[in-house]
């Protein structure tokens, strides 16, 4: 399970264990931040500015990010570069959930950020990746030049090397599993009870909606327009995370 | 070059009309025999068309869809378009793809915007959008709550 | 039979595509491919736009050439209007087809970095992107923009060349065929890439012709047609240069004929260099005042006999054209119905993309897996061309 989570918590017991844990925290984080890995996951016209960017005149490597893996499950940098369309949401989540932890996020141009020029008369783009990942940093532009691009890489390394190891590992265990319904956790079985014979539309949303309980605007709307006549009750537009996180409980992780 | 098509397609087919316009010359034709006015494009002698090029559908409510067929031969160098209209409430039209398979993918495309239904198509699904997507969103009528429309602007 | 993904997050990053292979052993039965992982919907875009405003999604619809994407665009509008109503400058032309073909070369050169890649040749990519970047150098000082540049406009260019501009180009365009030297010594005769090129992925002329592909994939296999020479627009009936063509129609032959491409190119941008003639370079555009209603104003609460200035706008009468011309990837033409409206009413992209994703199933059988991923950056195929 890794040092963070086992041993850290016990060196706090110890006088001057602090002092320990934050020069290993230094260590992590600069070895983390300057060797990072990305995910060659370029969708659209800002590949090609990350393509330059790995080319000879921005060069990459002298900030430890120039190998690109093909497998996620070798990376730790996700640079979402283009535009998220609904049906490539699905397998952008897969990747995302393929990569290992520790991972971070980098939502490059305008159209991974907020739909970009695509915002408006479109109905296929996904207004943003940060509806369905959690996003380190935001980087403007279409397509950002290859400067920009390394800019965000440099400030994502900033944020990496001021990360604390107990925002990461608290003294109570946050149950993650909550956060990931994916698709082996849901049945086809439960959805056709639920949604009858238009199940196949909300496979789709639910995949999407597994990582972060907040909605997406809408997505909130056609809840309101198709579930009208639930019998069960029309759901909030707004979830609030509370009730349902075991720290409000106050009981650990359930087994 | 005009004059032989006109010639050509009027001897055969005679309910063929004409029309020129920027786009060149179009010839108008009622869809029940398209595949068959397409096989004799193909096949005769002086239009001699071998290359599909161009494979549209537009949408004008609230009667008809019209289907643009542009065609090029590299033999004679001339190209021309057909044109058909189907009825917009059941849009069906005979699939070209045994002519010519360039025709395939477009006709998957037009099915997938527009609902065109092409008989004999070898496979006929949605190509862009996903498979669950209810709706042909290239029409004009098409509601969907995903899209945010531009703001009017007071200029306009 | 094994299914085998090549699946929508690729490491060759020609866009997000997908591919099931059907194989037996390694030897491939069938390709299914799925596309639409990046449909933008950029025609149904296009309809809600004005005339002006669509060319900004139109270098979207083929991000690797969107010069002349735009230019695509910006001929097929122009082809609505009659001669006498618009008429582009001499200059504007002249600019129009260097930028054409600095685009094609740079085009090419992506093409290039990237077939290296997939074949295993690190180096050749970075040869490539070198050569790249000084081209998209020169765009940025004439547009602002390295990628999706919106530099033509309907009528013309809004703004000239710059200073110094002419004679950067000639400084770099000069250098360029040594740096090919250099990259065809590193590539053509390398053992290696014979080994994975010749005689794979043949295409014979009968099945190109009848998958309506066109381009450098078409004159690979013998025919030689070239939009530039057939439908010239602009001053291509005066210039001089040849159409490379090879008759094997394999996957060397696609690189033999591209690497060819760029040495014209070169020497197209050098003439019209020599030939650039002074003057504007833009047109004075047909625009047409839009008529505001009195309600409309009213229920805005505009007091009506105030108007604030109301551009005229770009309406062309009710037309039907299809303009195609010489993309660097084949036939680029865009298929416009206009309505008497300022806004388009049907806009469609005919891009190659598409017609050579279709023909890929009866390319690859009967190839091997890792032949695969060599045909089809052959290929040379978008994403955005194919899905808009």
């Amino acid at each position: 399970m890794g040092i963070g989570e086992r041993v850290v918590p016990q060196f706090r017991k110890y006088p001057g264990g602090g002092f320990a844990v934050s020069s290993l925290e230094y260590i992590f984080n600069w070895a983390q931040a300057y060797s990072m890995w990305p995910v060659t996951s370029g969708l659209a016209c800002c590949a090609l500015e990350m393509m330059a960017v790995g080319g000879a005149r921005f060069d990459m490597s002298r900030f430890g990010a120039e190998v690109f893996r093909p497998s996620p499950r070798q990376a730790d940098l996700l640079i979402v570069a283009g535009t998220l369309t609904e049906k490539m949401a699905i397998k952008l989540k897969h990747l995302y959930e393929q990569m290992p932890e520790p991972k971070w996020v980098i939502s490059m141009g305008s159209c991974a950020t907020s739909g970009g020029p695509y915002y408006h008369d479109c109905y296929s783009v996904v207004r943003g990746v940060d509806t369905i990942l959690p996003v380190d940093v935001y980087i403007g532009g279409c397509p950002p030049r290859p400067d920009a691009l390394l800019n965000g890489i440099m400030k994502l390394q900033d944020k990496i090397r001021r990360e604390k190891w107990e925002d990461k590992y608290p003294l109570k265990q946050i149950d993650m599993t909550q956060f990931s319904e994916s698709a082996t956790e849901m049945s086809i079985d439960r959805m056709k009870a639920f949604h009858g014979d238009r199940w196949k539309e909300f496979v789709h949303r639910e995949l999407l909606e597994g990582y972060d309980r907040h909605l997406l605007q809408t997505q909130a709307l056609l809840d309101a327009a198709r579930f009208g006549e639930n019998p069960e009750g029309d759901p909030p537009l707004m979830e609030s995370p509370e009730p349902e996180s075991p720290i409000a409980d106050g009981n650990g992780p359930q087994q | 070059m005009s004059e032989v098509i006109r010639q050509a397609l009027l001897d055969r087919f005679p309910g063929v009309t004409f029309y020129e316009k920027a786009i060149g010359l179009v010839a108008v034709v009622p869809s029940d025999n398209f595949r068959d006015i397409a096989e004799f494009c193909r096949d005769d002698e002086r239009l001699a068309c071998d290359f599909l090029h161009n494979y549209a559908a537009a949408d004008f409510p609230p009667d008809r869809m019209e289907v643009f067929v542009m065609l090029y031969s590299y033999r004679h160098g001339h190209k021309f378009t057909l044109k058909t209209s189907v009825d917009r409430a059941e849009p069906k039209l005979h699939s070209l793809s045994a002519v010519w398979p360039a025709a395939d993918w477009y006709e998957r495309e037009m099915f997938d915007l527009f609902g065109i239904v092409f008989a004999g198509h070898p496979d006929l699904r949605r190509l862009f959008c996903p498979d669950y997507w209810v709706g042909y969103p290239l029409r004009k009528d098409y509601q969907d709550l995903r899209i945010v429309p531009l703001p009017e602007v007071m200029s306009e | 039979m094994m299914i085998v993904n090549i699946g929508p997050q690729h490491p060759s990053t020609h866009g997000v595509m997908h591919f099931r292979l059907h194989l037996d052993g390694e030897i491939i039965r069938r390709v299914d491919p799925e596309v639409g992982y990046l449909h933008r919907s950029i025609e149904k875009i296009s309809e809600r736009r004005l005339y002006e405003q669509v060319p900004v999604y139109c270098d979207r619809v083929d991000y690797t050439c969107a010069m002349t994407a735009v230019l695509g665009y910006v001929l097929s509008v122009e082809s609505l209007f009659e001669k006498y109503e618009l008429e582009v400058p001499p200059r504007a032309w002249y600019i129009r087809v260097i930028v054409t073909e600095l685009q094609r070369l740079a085009n090419h050169l992506l093409w290039l970095g990237t077939f290296a890649l997939e074949l295993g040749s690190f180096t050749g990519y970075m040869y490539a992107f070198r050569e790249r970047e000084k081209i998209l150098d020169l765009f940025e000082s004439v547009a602002g923009e390295r990628i999706t540049i919106n530099y033509p406009c309907i009528g013309g260019f809004q703004q000239d060349l710059p200073e110094g501009w002419v004679e950067l180009c000639r400084k770099i365009l000069s250098e360029y065929p040594r740096y090919l030297d250099e990259i065809e010594d590193l590539l053509t005769l390398n053992p290696i890439l014979i080994a994975r090129c010749k005689g794979i992925g043949v295409l014979n002329r009968q099945t190109a012709i009848a998958y309506g592909i066109t381009g450098p994939n078409l004159r690979a296999t013998g025919v030689k047609f070239d939009l530039r020479r057939e439908e010239p627009w602009g001053p291509y009936p005066e210039l001089d240069f040849d159409i490379p063509t090879r008759e094997e129609g394999d996957v060397y032959a696609r690189y033999l004929v591209r690497l060819a491409e760029t040495r014209q190119s070169c020497r197209i941008v050098l003439q019209c260099l020599d030939k650039l003639p002074e003057g504007p370079v833009l047109a004075k555009l047909p625009l047409k005042k839009r008529d505001i209603s009195s309600e409309f104003l009213k229920e805005r609460g505009i007091d009506a006999h105030i108007r604030t200035g109301i551009p005229r706008r770009l309406c062309p009468s009710p037309n039907e054209t299809y303009r195609r011309m010489e993309g660097p990837r084949g036939e680029y033409g865009v298929f416009i119905i206009s309505d008497g409206s300022d806004k388009p009413y049907r806009v469609r992209y005919r891009d190659n993309s598409f017609s050579s994703m279709s023909a890929i199933g009866a390319i690859s059988k009967g190839h091997k897996l890792a032949d695969f991923i060599a045909i089809f950056a052959s290929l040379d195929i978008v994403a955005p061309g194919l899905d808009r």
